[in-house]
């Protein structure tokens, strides 16, 4: 567990809306977290809680029609959302990097692997172990084949097979854990500062899943970087991650380490999402779900999303009615490192 | 294939006599379909089609050879005068429709790719509309009327030029032929041809030119003349073909950019939102190779499809622009037959453009291949 | 996780996709709702969608707007009566080609000793005014150059600074015709001898500016001399056969026959643009001469000239011996068929003012006062000139468009166009659309053969041009609007089709038409309530941009000659009647082409802001 404090990235107040036909979707609603050097954080909640959208707001990658409205992401202190594009593309893939989910639509099928990260070594490192003046020079076939051999190098890293005869193959004939690989291989090439995991393993089998983690695991002690890990199976959670964030429509309610999580969870929400997980040793006739159901973020419940569904607030209408549709709770902390946005436990704890 | 369209055209009797009803009595009627042979079953019908068109008859083994050369015999065209074998009229007029189509193409995929990918980028912003509209136009216009007015800024032009005392005149009206004079050993494809005729297994007979102007002009060197003033001549003649076909090149070339611009825009507005764009741009690649290298291949896969079907289309008569520009190609022909109901012409016509239909086909296919490697192998 | 919301459902015992049929429905509502906020913030898609309600509006009220029908009046040149008016009932205003009378002499030649031989109208320095060029039984080509002044100038003047090469040898009288031989645009002169031969000089400088070269013996192809048994009377003439516009050549001669010439000459395919003369005609009505015996004595000078509201020329045949005839024709325009008309069918009287036949007297048609309507002049030969101006009685209103070669009101005519465009427009799409539809939505819903045949079917209407196959139905069924539009249908149902039945393949599988199956409702029932509604959109974006298609390819069909009959007021027709004449009066031309351009274009505009809105894939 790394203990020390260095944040690389402040996450502060992130709203983002997407203005689509049936109204403006606000997917994101004052998301509010740090990321510590070193750390593997994991980002959890439900499908559709946003995300997806917070990893890429993280590298300006909202698309028309979605828009940051409000917020700052530090990067050493230096506000992501406030660079020019051009300080921004250089961040991207070289200090920050990320790893997609479905392996088959996010490579370019019509471009070898071998191409697709030559491309972000060759923009980011040039051709290693050269200066620009040499470079120059480099004739374009020795050229290629320096940036083979560097790449050959990444393969290997990312333990895929016969590496060098994979530089000239396209995305369909590789399989889907290759694939994968692939992509790990991209993220890694130029050694970046922070690693973004979105659901890396989702669309692979356990065992290749398995292989993928553990990959990333190594990769992330070897590299010393930091890698932040969405996932929705709490089981890689507390196998991978330092901490957790957990989401519920487009807000954090819980940070915490992830021990503590597993083990004293405050938040109404991440206690359901845990009772939720089948355990080997204690069977149950049937899991517990949370009753209701995902909000819809085109009219989101006010004040804490999370208050139609929270058996908490149930309990305690008055300060349902007071606060919890009212306003937004702020994130407070509940013990080192441990912070929680709700109002009822507020309550509770100014008791 | 060609049969079944030239005889679903319509009632062959019918469409002889057409318009003029007088002429239409019991016994022309009787004549006409002996003639045609249209008062057999249509199975036999079909049999005698295939008969004239490649005869079954043995060829000799040595011959084998000079019968598959040999063209196919289409029949003859009884609207021109005077008649022509239709397989001639094709030879003939063919790559004058061929040049003028390939040249107004290139026109377009060269203008309509990059507007097209100018529009998708800044779609809705000035850029875009500018380019919609220029493309809007461009399939609005009936071309015949583009023709004609094209004509009278040109002839006016002469007057201007005139006017302004240049003595400047646009030689639009005057064009070389070179075909008259054209000899095999005058010129270097007349000589690769004379040379080829020379193995003893082929006989290319006496075909020294391709038919298209610009090429034929430029490679035309009269021997006899000093080395430069004949180079100088050829250069002339070439700017000469290159003057006469650039108006309803220009013409054509409008209309097929507008397809290609369309074409385009959409196929990059659909693919730059696409995963493997979001992860070009998370590598923190610039716009432009987002652009060229990632998106472009992906988009151009639909237009490929389109320009290639509407090559073809070209390819198959630019019937009114030919009509306007008085161009000796295969539409007008096309035309004319239509018009004089021509059924033989009519019917090899059909035959051409199903052959072109399919060439396209799979030169389009082909180019797929090379641009899409998951097809490359199957 | 089991989420409330599947509970619910399970819950009821209706088929829950029934419901996610009406919730699809209502989506849809949602959307349109949105698309046409969208569509109103597109300023292209609200100049397309304006233009369009302009343009319709303008064809619905073509009666009031204009007093003109779409065509101008069929008159029975023996009698002078209309015999036909149309639309009944739409036109209160009439109109007549009147003439004027025969005006007194208004020039008088200096032939010298001389007489006139042939006089040939022309413009030939370019400024507009008709000028006379002379040949004299002297050996003498002379230019009377018009001096006057304004729209009407008729003074002319003798122009010595115009010289011509010297006239051959052998030759005493001159005929002289004048024609565009090499296709430059400028005119040069061609003469006919008493020797029996034909020469011409080009003008290889420009109409102000002559630079004419020898006279030449005029050849055929062949490079035979061509030769007549007297004196020749050449007439150059566009007949327009192939509808190149190249000039023909038509000779008179002694021997009472006229010889007709067609250039089959290619513009490009040949070394100069120089007349091919054809000495064998190969077919039908080209083989004889045409023979005038026993009509007059003398050689025969014939003109040529529109005078019916056809498309097709009409002839005037005159003998030395004075006798003249009026020959109307009845075929079309690139065979004119009066070629084949016996002396039977000739129209001796003509509605102009009477004329006595004076021995060696000569006509020309010219419209000298630029009114679109030929005016007649008549020469004497001592050397005197007397003209009646034939003009078309109006309401006054101005034409703002300018007039046609018969003399109608562009603008009316492209409104009734407008309205005959758009009708047919709508007519083809509509059941183009029906017929795509259906046979589309069958083909997808059952799959198997039917599929498999029709698509077939569709698949060879898809290998062919369209309009290649329009032409070709429109001339087998014959050439008029409604076969036009009946052609139109055939060639575009089959893009519905395909489209249809995508949907419909796509839509099929669907939890709603499996549920109207499981309820039971008929096959035809679950297509149309329920398959096509949901396929409408690609369908109505299609529609109307093929809106605009179909105007284009019927007014190409119509230019070429199919569709619209000469003089119909039709868009495409009215380009193509304006051709022969459209470097001279641009506007023939520009106007018909500028509104069918405006329609298409406002068509194309609402369909690809519609597409832009409505296609998922590119909206956001
Ligand atoms: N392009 C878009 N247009 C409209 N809404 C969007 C868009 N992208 C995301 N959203 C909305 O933003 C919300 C958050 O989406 P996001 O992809 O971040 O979810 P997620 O937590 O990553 O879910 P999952 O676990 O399924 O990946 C969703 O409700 C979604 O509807
Ligand atoms: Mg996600």
């Amino acid at each position: 567990m790394i203990e020390s404090q260095d944040t690389v990235l402040e996450l502060r107040d992130i709203r983002v809306h997407f203005f689509t036909y049936d109204g403006v979707v606000k997917a994101l609603d004052g998301i509010t977290f740090d990321v510590f050097k070193g750390e593997s954080l994991g980002l959890v909640g439900e499908t559709g809680c946003g995300k997806s959208v917070t990893v890429r707001s993280i590298m300006r990658l909202i698309e028309d029609p979605g828009k940051i409205v409000n917020g700052t992401i530090m990067y050493r202190d230096k506000d992501i959302l406030q660079m020019d594009e051009e300080d921004v593309r250089k961040l991207r893939g070289k200090k920050i990097a990320m790893i997609f989910q479905d392996p088959m639509t996010f490579l370019n099928p019509l471009i070898t692997v071998g191409e697709q990260v030559a491309e972000v070594i060759l923009l980011h490192q040039g051709l290693p172990g050269l200066t620009e003046a040499e470079q120059e020079k480099v004739k374009k076939d020795k050229m290629q084949e320096i940036l083979k051999e560097e790449v050959v190098k990444v393969f290997e890293l990312v333990r895929l097979p016969d590496a060098a005869s994979l530089y000239t193959r396209y995305p369909h004939e590789l399989s889907g854990g290759m694939r994968q690989r692939v992509m790990i291989a991209m993220a890694i090439a130029s050694n970046p500062d922070v690693m973004i995991a979105d659901e890396a393993t989702t669309a692979l089998d356990v065992t290749i899943q398995a292989q993928i983690l553990k990959l990333l695991q190594n990769l992330k002690d070897d590299l010393n970087t930091t890698l932040i890990f969405v996932t929705h199976n709490l089981g890689i959670i507390a196998e991978m991650c330092d901490r957790v964030a957990i989401f519920y429509g487009g807000q954090v309610v819980e940070v915490a380490p992830t021990k503590v999580i597993f083990k004293e969870p405050i938040h109404p929400y991440t206690k359901g999402l845990l009772k939720a997980i089948p355990l080997l040793h204690a069977p149950k006739e049937t899991l517990d779900s949370i009753p209701g159901v995902v909000p819809n973020l085109v009219n989101p419940p006010g004040g804490c999303r999370f208050n139609p569904r929270c058996y908490l607030a149930e309990k305690n209408p008055e300060i349902k009615e007071s606060h919890c549709i009212v306003t937004k709770p702020d994130l407070l902390e509940y013990g080192s490192n441990h912070l929680v946005a709700c109002h009822v436990r507020a309550k509770e704890q100014n008791k | 294939m060609s049969f079944i369209l030239s005889n679903s055209i319509g009632d062959p009797i019918a469409s002889y006599i057409g318009e003029d009803q007088d002429r239409l009595t019991e016994d022309r009627v009787r004549i006409l379909t002996e003639q045609l042979g249209l008062d057999q079953p249509l199975h036999i019908q079909y049999f005698r089609y295939l008969q004239r068109l490649w005869p079954l008859e043995t060829p000799e083994l040595t011959n084998i050879g000079t019968w598959y050369l040999r063209a196919p015999d289409l029949g003859v065209s009884s609207s021109f005068r005077p008649p022509a074998p239709v397989i001639d009229v094709i030879v003939d007029r063919f790559p004058a429709t061929a040049e003028l189509a390939i040249f107004s193409m290139i026109f377009a995929v060269v203008i309509g790719i990059p507007l097209g990918i100018v529009s998708a980028i800044r779609k809705d912003q000035l850029p875009d509309q500018v380019s919609r509209i220029t493309a809007l136009s461009g399939v609005s216009m009936p071309i015949f009327w583009l023709g004609l007015m094209l004509q009278v800024l040109i002839f006016n032009s002469n007057q201007i030029f005139e006017d302004l005392g240049l003595g400047f005149k646009m030689p639009y009206h005057e064009r070389y032929n070179i075909n008259k004079f054209y000899q095999k050993e005058d010129n270097i494809l007349g000589a690769v041809v004379g040379l080829l005729n020379l193995l003893p297994f082929l006989d290319l007979g006496p075909i020294p030119t391709t038919g298209f102007y610009l090429i034929d002009n430029l490679l035309y060197l009269p021997a006899g003349v000093p080395p430069l003033e004949s180079i100088v001549l050829s250069l002339e003649l070439f700017v000469d073909a290159l003057v006469h076909i650039f108006p309803p090149a220009f013409c054509l070339a409008w209309v097929q950019m507008a397809l290609i611009t369309r074409m385009t825009r959409m196929a990059m507005i659909e693919t730059m939102r696409q995963d493997f764009i979001l992860l070009a741009k998370s590598k923190g690649l610039t716009e432009r190779v987002i652009i060229y290298r990632h998106a472009l291949k992906n988009a151009i896969i639909p237009t490929l499809t389109i320009a290639g079907l509407s090559l073809a289309g070209l390819l198959t008569g630019t019937v009114l622009t030919e009509t306007v520009f008085d161009w000796p190609g295969i539409g007008r022909w096309a035309v004319n037959a239509v018009s004089n109901l021509d059924i033989s012409a009519i019917q090899g016509f059909v035959m051409i453009t199903a052959l072109i239909y399919v060439l396209s086909n799979l030169l389009v296919d082909i180019l797929y291949a090379y641009v899409d490697p998951r097809i490359r192998y199957d | 996780m089991t989420t409330g919301y599947e509970l619910d459902m399970l819950e009821d015992d209706v088929p829950s996709e029934i419901f996610s049929f009406r919730e699809s429905l209502k989506t849809r509502g949602k959307e349109l709702r949105h698309s046409i906020s969208l569509l109103r913030k597109s300023p292209l898609f609200l100049f397309g969608f304006g233009t369009i309600l302009a343009l319709v509006i303008i064809a619905l009220l073509a009666p009031y707007i204009t007093p003109y029908g779409p065509r101008e009046f069929l008159i029975d040149p023996l009698a002078g009566e209309i015999l036909k008016q149309e639309p009944p009932g739409a036109i209160d205003t009439r109109e007549y080609l009147l003439w004027t009378d025969f005006s007194d002499v208004s020039a008088q030649f200096g032939l010298a000793d001389g007489l006139l031989v042939r006089t040939w109208l022309v413009d030939l320095n370019n400024d507009t005014k008709v000028d006379f060029l002379i040949g004299t039984s002297d050996s003498r080509l002379l230019f009377y150059q018009n001096v006057g002044t304004g729209a009407e100038a008729t003074e002319w003047e003798l122009n010595t600074s115009f010289t011509f090469p010297e006239i051959p040898e052998n030759v005493t009288h001159v005929s002289p015709t004048t024609g565009d031989m090499n296709r430059d645009n400028v005119t040069d002169i061609m003469i006919g001898g008493n020797d029996g031969f034909l020469y011409r000089t080009i003008n290889r400088g420009t109409p102000s500016n002559a630079n004419w070269t020898d006279f030449s013996l005029v050849r055929n192809e062949t490079g035979a001399v061509l030769e007549f048994p007297g004196q020749a009377h050449p007439t150059l003439v566009n007949f327009d056969r192939d509808g190149n516009n190249k000039t023909d050549l038509v000779v008179g001669s002694t021997d009472n026959k006229l010889y007709v010439y067609i250039n089959e000459a290619s513009i490009i395919r040949h070394e100069k643009w120089e007349l091919v003369l054809l000495e064998e005609a190969p077919l039908d009505i080209y083989d004889d001469p045409l023979d005038f015996e026993g009509l007059g004595t003398g050689s025969i000078k014939a003109d040529f000239l529109h005078i019916n509201p056809t498309e097709s020329w009409d002839m005037i045949v005159i003998f030395d011996s004075g006798h003249y005839y009026y020959y109307t024709s009845i075929g079309l325009k690139s065979s004119p068929s009066f070629l084949e008309m016996d002396k039977d069918n000739l129209y001796v009287t003509f509605t102009f003012p009477t004329l006595e036949e004076v021995p060696g007297m000569d006509f020309q048609w010219y419209d000298f006062n630029h009114d679109n309507i030929s005016d007649l002049f008549v020469f004497y030969s001592e050397g005197n000139v007397r003209f009646a101006e034939q003009y078309k009685e109006r309401d006054g209103r101005p034409l703002i468009f300018g007039t046609d070669a018969l003399g109608g009101d562009i603008f009316s005519r492209c409104i009734w166009a407008l309205q005959l465009d758009l009708i047919l427009a709508i007519w083809v799409v509509l059941w183009a659309l029906v017929v795509g539809t259906i046979v589309g939505s069958i083909a997808g819903y059952y799959g198997g053969w039917i599929d498999n045949l029709m698509m077939r079917i569709t698949d060879v209407f898809f290998a062919f041009p369209g309009l290649i196959l329009a032409m070709a139905i429109a001339a087998a069924l014959g050439k008029n609007m409604f076969n036009l539009s009946i052609a139109l249908i055939a060639v575009w149902w089959a893009g519905y089709a395909r489209i249809s039945r995508g949907q419909v393949l796509s839509e099929k599988n669907k939890l709603y038409v499996e549920a109207a199956r499981a309820v039971g409702l008929s096959n035809t029932r679950i297509i149309f309530r329920h398959v096509l509604p949901n396929s409408l959109y690609p369908l109505l974006v299609a529609a109307t941009l093929d809106l605009g298609g179909v105007v284009l390819t019927a007014a190409g069909l119509s230019f070429i000659g199919f569709g619209a009959n000469p003089g119909d007021a039709e868009l495409g027709r009215m380009i193509a009647d304006g051709r022969e004449y459209f470097i001279q009066a641009p506007w023939l031309v520009f106007f018909p082409g500028l509104v069918i351009f405006l329609i298409v274009l406002a068509f194309n505009l609402i369909g690809d802001g519609l597409r832009d809105v409505m296609d998922p894939k590119i909206r956001r």
